[in-house]
């Protein structure tokens, strides 16, 4: 039911908004980033709390937003700007804070149509940060990622994971919008140079991590390659002056085992016994091995078998972690061995 | 004025190692030296993976009297000219000259710079995936991260790995090590609304606990060296 009204209103919004200025700044070359904002979520002034202090011209660059008519505005301009700035505002302090827009000097100019579209593109992009934020700004992106509409990961070992924009500052003007992959957790600059003009702050430094919390189904499993530098064929080794010194950056716990149990696994299994339970799971996987030599291994792709297990495992485990696991996973196999 | 621009185009055709490295999509090559090229030592081998070779050799060395094939042909040699060069190239860049001739493209950051944005626009070095041509396209690596991306246009990223070869970028290093970057372990650390996300402040934890495993070995083994 819900999601039905949810998705008429969308429908909705986008028909009206057919030639509206929204639809032709998201049309803009490198603008595909942008999700289009419903204007009922525009004209919802709670929405907008705080925007008037940061925008310049803010009445203004709300009515190009809203295709407010230019004449119209003209017209209805000079009274609107000293409403604004009226200091009988001020007769209601109720000890609260208010929020006091931007100080236009009197008697300025107007600014001309060239800068007011910027500042208008400015407020749509604040706008824009705290839409996406919302349950249906999130779903309109992850639809648009899903797509591969973000482009993707740089990254050769990422294999072509697709990247979601974001800033690493939420104040407009700091620095242009980066690309969080989520294989790798890393950000990345714009691969173009159009997107290279856009603002980091239009997408907000909390947006790719809500969206995959809110869909965790679209992160990807974070298992990756790591490079390995090599001369004719020779690693590079550890203790050479410019040997690898960073391979953690990209080490990844492995998604089937848990956190403790894999840095056990680095200790070569020393740490493993102080845990009976994982040492009990780990003495169930080396008999299974026993067992698939065994088992005529030749017609079955050993493999991805192996991995197809593991993963059973893994389930099992994730499944029922209080139990320990041995009898699960014994279960496991051999269902897995049927 | 006319004479001079001719001049200059004939300069161009003079020269087939001129041509090719002012190709669109040919900026990652340097200049082989000639002289690497007649050594018939350094091509060891090459008879027997280029096609046409002696006629592609002839071609790159300017002395292949065009006229005497068809067009056909013509274009047959022409790819493996290129092809031929690609593999010199790659022996080329691991001797000291050619390293010398990289490091200069390195240092005019000819290559491209990583786009991991805490590397802070450090230069990148071609390098190959594979030493057997037609296998992997070329990549960058950036020795500040210790990882490897794709080139941004696609012009480059078509290029054979095999003619910049596995060992390039570490060789240069390890010829010019007072080159390497500063590593940082600088990390970008994902927020919500100002708060770190928990899955993902496990995973750093845990790779905190690594790099410090790492550095105590590399302690331990200096110490064990001296």
């Amino acid at each position: 039911m819900e999601d039905s009204d949810n998705g008429s209103t969308i429908t909705k919004s986008s028909l009206t908004s057919v030639d509206s200025w929204i639809t032709y700044f998201c049309s803009l070359a490198g603008h595909e980033l942008y999700a289009e904002v419903p204007e009922d979520y525009i004209e919802d002034e709670f929405n907008l709390t705080g925007l008037s202090a940061i925008v310049p011209y803010y009445e203004l660059a709300l009515d190009i937003i809203l295709n407010v008519d230019i004449d119209e505005m003209v017209e209805s301009d000079s009274d609107g700007m000293s409403n604004d700035l009226d200091p009988s505002d001020e007769e209601g302090s109720d000890g609260l804070w208010k929020e006091t827009p931007l100080k236009v000097p009197k008697n300025a100019q107007r600014p001309d149509v060239m800068a007011l579209e910027r500042y208008a593109g400015m407020l749509y992009g604040l706008i824009h940060q705290r839409y996406i934020l919302s349950r249906n700004g999130l779903r309109q992106m992850a639809e648009k990622y899903n797509s591969g509409h973000f482009g993707y990961c740089p990254r050769v070992y990422c294999y072509r994971c697709p990247v979601l924009p974001c800033g690493r500052s939420d104040q407009p003007g700091t620095e242009a919008v980066r690309f969080f992959c989520p294989c790798c957790l890393d950000v990345y600059s714009p691969q173009t140079t159009r997107h290279s003009t856009i603002d980091g702050a239009h997408f907000g430094s909390t947006f790719p991590h809500l969206l995959l919390f809110t869909y965790p189904d679209l992160a990807p499993d974070g298992r990756t390659q790591i490079y390995k530098p090599k001369i004719f064929g020779f690693r590079v080794n550890e203790r050479s002056v410019v040997g690898p010194r960073l391979p953690w950056l990209r080490l990844r716990p492995d998604d089937h085992t848990s956190t403790e149990e894999l840095s056990m696994e680095f200790d070569g299994g020393g740490g493993g016994g102080s845990d009976p339970r994982y040492q009990k799971g780990r003495d169930d996987e080396s008999s299974l091995a026993g067992k698939l030599d065994a088992v005529s291994i030749d017609r079955l792709n050993w493999q991805s078998e192996s991995h197809k297990l593991s993963e059973e495992i893994a389930r099992v485990k994730r499944k029922d972690p209080s139990s320990g696991g041995g009898f699960h996973i014994k279960e496991a196999i051999r269902r897995w061995l049927e | 004025m006319d004479d001079l621009s001719s001049g200059s185009d004939s300069d161009y055709t003079k020269y087939w190692i001129d041509w090719f490295l002012n190709t669109k999509g040919n900026e990652y090559f340097c200049e082989v030296d000639e002289d690497y090229i007649l050594d018939r030592f350094n091509l060891t081998g090459l008879n027997s993976e280029v096609q046409h070779y002696s006629q592609a050799l002839d071609l790159i060395t300017d002395n292949l009297v065009e006229e005497e094939f068809d067009e056909d042909m013509r274009d047959q040699v022409e790819k493996s000219a290129r092809h031929l060069y690609g593999l010199i190239h790659a022996r080329f860049v691991i001797t000291s000259r050619g390293l010398a001739k990289m490091l200069d493209k390195y240092k005019k950051a000819e290559f491209g710079r990583c786009p991991r944005v805490l590397c802070h626009n450090q230069p990148l070095l071609p390098v190959g995936l594979s030493d057997v041509p037609h296998s992997k396209t070329v990549k960058l690596y950036c020795a500040k991260c210790e990882d490897i991306y794709s080139p941004k246009s696609s012009r480059h990223a078509a290029i054979d790995g095999a003619y910049y070869g596995t060992s390039f970028p570490h060789m240069l290093f390890q010829v010019y090590p007072n080159l390497m970057p500063q590593k940082s372990t600088e990390r970008y650390i994902p927020r919500i609304f100002g708060f770190k996300v928990h899955e993902i402040a496990k995973v750093h934890r845990w790779q905190d606990q690594m790099r410090e495993r790492l550095e105590e070995q590399t302690r331990q083994n200096s110490k064990d060296h001296q």
